[in-house]
């Protein structure tokens, strides 16, 4: 979805803080007739983007209850994202013809529940202002599993009537302008990344990866990918988490590096793997190794850069044990 | 009662599936009581299945995958452990193909075909089968079982609707929509789309390739007349008129 190029006006997000005030999601439950709401845990700082779900009290769980979303929405002028029916250089952010409707909706999707849907949440015009939206979507119980994603996205309701200067903006109802924001939930699967097993196989090398995957692109990291710590070896205690005394971070760390290298060199020598990750399923192999790229900073241009990168990377990490 | 829905995950496959065709078939993994019945219980429905072909159905393989498909949807359905989180669960479908029944996957597609028991998600047969029912559901068994063994379909038909899901989740009442709207097509239009001599000669393919260009842009359910609107555009813009 990153490659489109779209061919009209979509919304900008500098126009976010003069159009919208948007509050946090909120995730609830029902039991016994009573609302509670769930723990937000997230590792991001600052501008939160994801969050696995959880429950104070120990009874929530995806199979039992429904999952309820929560947001607030306010609309302070909608004004800045119509067309004044004129040509004007302040109309910076105008994605539709004045007398258009544009519509607010939360998209959600989940590769993991292979479901996806998209709720209509209000509908604005240009002479809307102080207008609250209110979203409460219970999912059907038992549904949805894994990463849930959000997007709060602006479309065409109902067609407008364009004038001489309004012919290239989208006007037929249905046709997506851009999104507000995302965000990730996590109900269940605590996400983690290194899908790492212990086995006991005597006579084998202390460590091991394997890299199984047929499309990188599709299958998951977590399902296609697996470091082996063997715990028949007889030098196993440095690797023994639970084992304080002979625990070695930096043989530990330099395993992870050394595996990682060749995941990423696995998929380097797959043709045009590497240069073509932003398109990947999220979960896959190939979003993995674009993650490392992107949020992780990593250089993998070449065996030696990423091996270098990798290394500081887990060095940083495990100054901190 | 189960109360843990099991599981195999891609390894856990890889080695049970060795063992599996190495005993050329003749030993089936061990699984507990619970899982025992349900062997049965499968064993059972895919008999039934088969047995229900005539000749005079033509098309043996996939009329047998509709019956059988119906039958596993109805029978999984009613259990209380089951749920669209588990269908949604690759590593549920694995276990049911390699260990609880790898014979009936056998039956259909050989004993080391691995991607129709665990190595291909979307190709594992009783996963594809289990979604392409959801997909296509409409209202009750008898219904659908009128609709999937309509002429225009085949077992093509669920590799376009089924292998390619969306990588992001798939949009349940657009496909069964367009599988509705495809139904009510006649086979003189469908063949028609072929004689065009266009570089997709397939039209059902035609529809789904568009689909997926055009869901970039459109959001199904919120078009003019919801997701029904939608597909009606897609046929506009194939010229094939509803």
């Amino acid at each position: 979805m990153s490659q489109t190029i779209p061919l009209f006006p979509t919304f900008n997000e500098d126009a976010k803080s003069d159009v919208f005030k948007l509050e946090e999601y909120v995730f609830t439950y029902k039991r016994d007739d009573e609302i509670i709401e769930l723990i937000q845990e997230s590792d991001d700082t600052g501008l939160r983007t994801e969050a696995a779900l959880s429950d104070e009290t120990g009874y929530w769980n995806p199979d039992e209850y429904p999952l309820c979303v929560n947001r607030k929405i306010r609309i302070i002028k909608a004004a800045h994202l119509f067309s004044t029916g004129e040509p004007s250089p302040d109309a910076l952010y105008a994605i539709a013809c004045h007398d258009a409707t544009i519509g607010l909706a939360l998209k959600w999707y989940s590769a993991e529940s292979n479901q996806c849907g998209a709720i209509p949440i209000g509908t604005i015009t240009n002479t809307t202002r102080n207008t609250e939206f209110t979203i409460n979507y219970n999912f059907d119980k038992a549904s949805i599993r894994g990463e849930i994603f959000f997007k709060i996205i602006l479309y065409i309701y109902r067609s407008g009537k364009p004038n001489d200067y309004e012919r290239h903006f989208a006007n037929t109802p249905g046709t997506v302008l851009g999104e507000i924001d995302t965000f990730a939930v996590r109900i269940d699967g605590n996400g983690s990344f290194f899908p790492i097993y212990e086995i006991d196989k005597p006579g084998e090398p202390l460590w091991d990866v394997k890299c199984t995957w047929t499309d990188a692109a599709s299958d998951p990291f977590s399902d296609c990918v697996s470091i082996f710590i063997n715990k028949a070896h007889k030098n196993y205690k440095y690797l023994n988490r639970e084992d304080a005394r002979n625990f070695n971070t930096q043989l530990f760390s330099e395993i992870m590096s050394s595996a990682i290298c060749v995941i990423v060199e696995t998929l380097r020598s797959e043709e045009n793997s590497l240069s073509s990750l932003e398109n990947a399923q999220e979960g896959s192999v190939a979003q993995a190794v674009s993650y490392f790229r992107e949020k992780l900073d990593w250089n993998i241009k070449s065996s030696q850069l990423t091996s270098r990168s990798v290394r500081l990377f887990f060095e940083e990490k495990f100054k901190k044990l | 009662m189960i109360n843990k829905v099991k599981t195999l995950s891609r390894s856990e496959c890889q080695e049970m599936m060795t063992s599996w065709i190495d005993s050329k078939g003749d030993i089936l993994p061990f699984v507990d009581s619970d899982y025992t019945v349900i062997r049965e219980d499968i064993g059972k429905i895919y008999q039934d299945a088969s047995d229900s072909w005539d000749i005079s159905y033509g098309r043996h393989d996939y009329f047998v995958d509709v019956i059988f498909g119906l039958k596993l949807y109805n029978y999984l359905n009613s259990q209380s452990w089951f749920s669209l989180r588990v269908a949604s669960n690759t590593d549920f479908w694995r276990y049911l193909s390699v260990a609880v029944v790898p014979h009936i996957v056998s039956n259909r597609w050989g004993l080391d075909n691995e991607d129709h028991y665990w190595k291909r998600p979307m190709r594992i047969w009783l996963r594809s089968l289990w979604w392409y029912v959801h997909f296509s559901w409409c209202n009750s068994i008898k219904e659908t079982k009128t609709l999937l063994l309509k002429p225009m379909f085949s077992t093509d038909t669920i590799l376009n609707i089924v292998e390619r899901s969306g990588k992001n989740g798939t949009n349940i009442e657009l496909y069964r929509d367009i599988l509705q709207t495809y139904s009510n097509f006649s086979m003189d239009v469908i063949s028609k789309y072929k004689a065009r001599g266009l570089k997709e000669t397939d039209l059902f393919r035609a529809i789904m390739k568009l689909n997926t260009a055009k869901i970039i842009v459109t959001e199904p359910n919120l078009c003019m007349d919801g997701v029904h609107g939608y597909v009606s555009l897609l046929c506009d813009d194939l010229n094939i008129r509803l």
